[in-house]
């Protein structure tokens, strides 16, 4: 496969193109599941799972601002996420074969907690309610919330007058997901 | 704006980190006396965070769909140096069409329940069907009693055949319960004419398609749904990526 700079992926995940976190994975992902088998003694497959969730976890960091400049390589970022990953999600069931002095080559990639994605029974209920959402709010709520859009720029693309009317279309949105939040809470109190 | 969420945009600056330092502090304060904003915020976060997993779930099926064609090469790989296997493939095609069709592809599968959710129930109870029969189906199918909502609906259909709602939910009740065939047949039956399912009814044949593997005909309702501009316009766009 072709290598392109971390400076372009970097470039490409900002631009929004899915395509560049593809690419990502696709470029590291041997390497990461040959490591990952290696030292901590898991499964292709928990493995493979695994560097989706640290791509996620990357591009996420990049689109929010909170990764803006590499001080390693991509690689090593991604590393990083993976080892804390790897220990918070197969701790228990490791067979803890793994020398802790390798693990400490790659670095610890803060914060942990948001590396293990878990759903609480509302965020499920959100999700089962999103994925049925009409227009515009399906759209909306995708440049602000994955696309990491302003809202200027949602107003832009969505050909609205100014940023405050994107603002209220959001809220508007928001508000009635947790009206229906909201009704289901009370449904299952009442039940 | 709704009014009973007067809180819900200083709610929102605050969880996006838009207050400045002495806002902050003010929110602060007034959340530690105030159980109302406290419930308001916890439930807004609840949003916003399950939307953030809602898209991030979207990416992690296309990265699924992406480790399925490392799999795949891996498969293809064995299959060429070992004829043994291409000789297996070719009696598993005799088959017959009904079981490949309506067998999953398994590395399609992750991605499928990754997209995949039941369709919320929106047959509100007061202009809620007519018959008692077809109000309690629906209570079935809300509460995920799949088999006695499958058992209603198909009564309710018999003296209403044409019904969108019922053939709707019966679809949905199907595909719930994995029973793809059945889903796929009675969507099917409703895909001829324009009715107020017609956008979700295309999307839940693109993604049973999709899960058998029918790249064709996943492709074929995806791009009707593109283009007739419907609200899974981008979520085709996003399953057809993973085709291309």
């Amino acid at each position: 496969m072709l290598k392109i700079s971390d400076e372009s992926i970097l470039k490409q995940i900002k631009s929004q193109d899915d395509q560049g976190v593809i690419h990502l994975y696709k470029s590291y992902r041997n390497e990461f599941i040959l490591w990952a088998k290696k030292k901590f003694d898991i499964g292709e497959d928990q493995a493979a799972d695994v560097f989706q969730d640290c791509i996620i976890t990357f591009r996420s960091n990049v689109i929010s601002g909170k990764l803006t400049v590499l001080s390693s390589s991509i690689k090593t970022y991604l590393f990083g996420i993976g080892k804390n990953l790897i220990l918070s999600k197969f701790r228990k069931s490791s067979k803890e074969v793994y020398d802790e002095t390798m693990l400490n080559f790659f670095p610890s990639v803060e914060p942990t907690m948001e590396q293990t994605i878990e759903h609480n029974e509302k965020q499920k209920m959100i999700r089962t309610w999103l994925s049925n959402l009409g227009e515009p709010c399906y759209t909306v709520l995708r440049l602000f919330y994955y696309e990491g859009f302003s809202m200027e720029a949602i107003a832009a693309k969505m050909g609205y007058k100014n940023d405050n009317v994107a603002k209220t279309q959001k809220l508007r949105c928001i508000n009635s997901l947790k009206s229906k939040l909201i009704k289901a809470s009370n449904k299952e109190n009442v039940n | 704006m709704d009014n009973s969420f007067k809180n819900s945009e200083l709610i929102d600056r605050y969880l996006n980190g838009l207050l400045n330092e002495d806002e902050q502090h003010q929110f602060e304060e007034q959340l530690a006396q105030d159980n109302e904003l406290k419930s308001e915020l916890d439930d807004q976060r609840d949003v916003e965070e399950g939307i953030r997993l809602f898209f991030e779930d979207e990416l992690k099926a296309k990265l699924q769909s992406t480790e399925a064609e490392f799999k795949d090469g891996g498969q293809k790989f064995l299959w060429s140096r070992q004829s043994f296997y291409a000789i297996a493939a070719s009696i598993a095609l005799l088959i017959g069409c009904y079981y490949v069709f309506f067998q999953s592809t398994p590395n399609n599968d992750k991605t499928f329940y990754a997209l995949y959710k039941p369709y919320p129930n929106v047959v509100e109870p007061v202009v809620r069907l007519m018959d008692n029969n077809s109000n309690l189906a629906m209570n079935y199918y809300e509460s995920g009693d799949y088999e006695n909502a499958i058992l209603l609906l198909s009564e309710s259909l018999l003296s209403d055949p044409n019904n969108d709602d019922y053939l709707f939910y019966l679809g949905q009740s199907y595909m719930a319960s994995d029973n793809m065939e059945l889903a796929y047949k009675t969507f099917n039956k409703m895909v001829t004419e324009n009715n107020k399912y017609t956008a979700p009814t295309l999307w839940y044949l693109a993604l049973i398609n999709f899960r058998n593997g029918n790249n064709q005909q996943t492709k074929r309702h995806l791009n009707q749904l593109i283009s007739d501009h419907s609200d899974y316009k981008v979520r085709a766009e996003g399953l057809l990526e993973t085709l291309d």
